[in-house]
């Protein structure tokens, strides 16, 4: 790889690095996974810059191949194993107790999840996609995505408690 | 619809990732990320050399390459200009090499869908697979499997359709065993799918792998040939860090009712030739189905 095309990428993981490990650690539940899972992302991209960049959107190319390794992983540890959930600390806690309540059953729950489950709400309500880039991205139905997000909904409904937000959420954007 | 019903999830999705996200130091990710690249490249070869003699058989000069071994212990010699000038005569040379195991790799891994593409042209009568209505079971007797394969296998569990739903028969104590033994191979339906979603959107295959458009011998115009005439893909992946090969091939259902995926997973032991299970596991739904 070129100089400049060292620079063109270390631009890009200035600009998109933050959203993309955002993303990364919600969808696998786990903050070291989801450093992992991203950097498993950039480097493919790095080992194919030439072909990201002339992508029309490079960030949501990086983000297919993130999403795609997930998936992946995930694909090989149903055949072969069970998935192992981890109930990871938060790190220090410096936030309002209030706060760090809020945050840290919203983190339980999603993990109660099932994985695809979790990636399909993560992407329709983090990421904002619709019905059918998130099914694009998960190499799946829009109806799969749709039946994914209707229970990941439910599930979240149960687990959270009343109270702070009124939790019903609905479907978003639809196409 | 109710804003702000999904207004409260998004906001509590941000909140978290706020909290959870560590902060990025993008130096170091880009130091790791073409560590990683360099890392994977390498594996990928000296992985592949040991499966290829099992295989298929491919010219491969491994050792002649690795006799080059220009990663810096020969390339520079003393009195050269500098520390830079070794290091970045280095840095050339261990790209070159990428470039040319990555050349390699895609020899290897197309050479290994050519024997699926050969396989298939060479068939007498072309495979048509036609899924039931709803949901229908698998056939979980893997006898014929077993006798095309030449290995005992287990079926593990499945209807179809499902998610992930696939019918699926391994080496029995495979999976407790070293991954370099692993064998499993699969098939599972996506109902609704067209031959478009098999390019899964973007027309190419996943970085690692390789893309072979398998064709039929069709003869002859008619529905069938409309439904089929157009292509199977195979892909051919080498898993990181293991280097385990993947095959997925991807069938339009007849009816165009949706797609067939049919899967085998091989460690470095090749065991079972990848190649192989894939034709069997297509023979035997051709006949289910």
């Amino acid at each position: 790889m070129t100089h400049s095309t060292d620079a063109e990428f270390t631009d890009f993981v200035a600009d998109h690095a933050g959203h993309l490990l955002r993303t990364a650690c919600l969808v696998t539940g786990d903050r070291h996974l989801g450093e992992d899972l991203l950097q498993t992302a950039l480097a493919k991209a790095y080992g194919s810059w030439p072909r990201v960049r002339r992508a029309d959107h490079p960030a949501a190319y990086v983000r297919r191949l993130m999403i795609n390794a997930h998936l992946s992983w995930l694909r090989r540890l149903t055949s072969t194993e069970t998935v192992l959930e981890t109930f990871p600390d938060l790190g220090s806690g410096e936030d309002h107790p209030t706060r760090y309540a809020d945050s840290e059953e919203m983190r339980l729950a999603l993990l109660r999840l099932s994985p695809r489950v979790r990636t399909a709400v993560v992407l329709r309500y983090f990421d904002d996609l619709s019905e059918t880039e998130t099914a694009d991205l998960m190499g799946c139905s829009r109806s799969t995505v749709n039946n994914h997000v209707s229970r990941g909904l439910a599930a979240l409904r149960a687990l959270l408690a009343p109270g702070t937000d009124d939790l019903t959420p609905t479907p978003g954007r639809q196409q | 619809m109710n804003d702000h019903d999904t207004t409260a999830l998004r906001d509590r999705l941000d909140r978290l990732a706020d909290r959870f996200t560590p902060q990025v130091d993008v130096v170091e990710l880009v130091r790791e990320a073409r560590v990683r690249n360099r890392r994977q490249r390498r594996s990928r070869l000296a992985l592949l050399a040991v499966a290829t003699a099992t295989a298929v058989v491919v010219p491969v000069g491994i050792a002649a390459l690795d006799g080059a071994a220009p990663d810096g212990r020969n390339a520079a010699g003393p009195g050269a200009d500098g520390e830079a000038r070794r290091s970045e005569t280095a840095e050339q040379a261990r790209e070159e090499r990428a470039r040319a195991e990555d050349g390699r790799l895609v020899r290897e891994l197309d050479a290994r869908g050519g024997t699926v593409a050969a396989a298939f042209e060479a068939r007498d009568t072309p495979v048509s697979l036609t899924a039931p209505a709803g949901r229908f079971p698998c056939p979980e007797d893997g006898g014929s499997l077993q006798a095309a394969l030449g290995v005992p296998l287990k079926y593990l569990a499945g209807t179809l359709p499902g998610d992930p739903g696939t019918c699926e028969w391994s080496l029995p104590g495979s999976s407790a065993g070293p991954l370099s033994e692993y064998f499993a191979t699969n098939i599972g339906f996506s109902p609704s799918w067209t031959e478009d979603d098999l390019d899964h959107g973007d027309g190419l295959p996943a970085e690692g792998c390789q893309r072979t458009v398998v064709s039929h011998s069709t003869t002859g115009p008619g529905a069938y040939h409309e439904a089929m005439g157009r292509a199977m893909v195979l892909d051919v992946c080498v898993q990181e860090p293991d280097a385990v090969v993947h095959w997925n091939l991807g069938v339009p259902d007849t009816s165009g009712s949706g797609v067939w995926w049919i899967g085998a997973t091989t460690g470095t032991d090749q065991r079972v030739d990848g190649a192989a299970a894939v034709m069997a596991v297509l023979d035997l739904a051709d006949r289910t189905w």
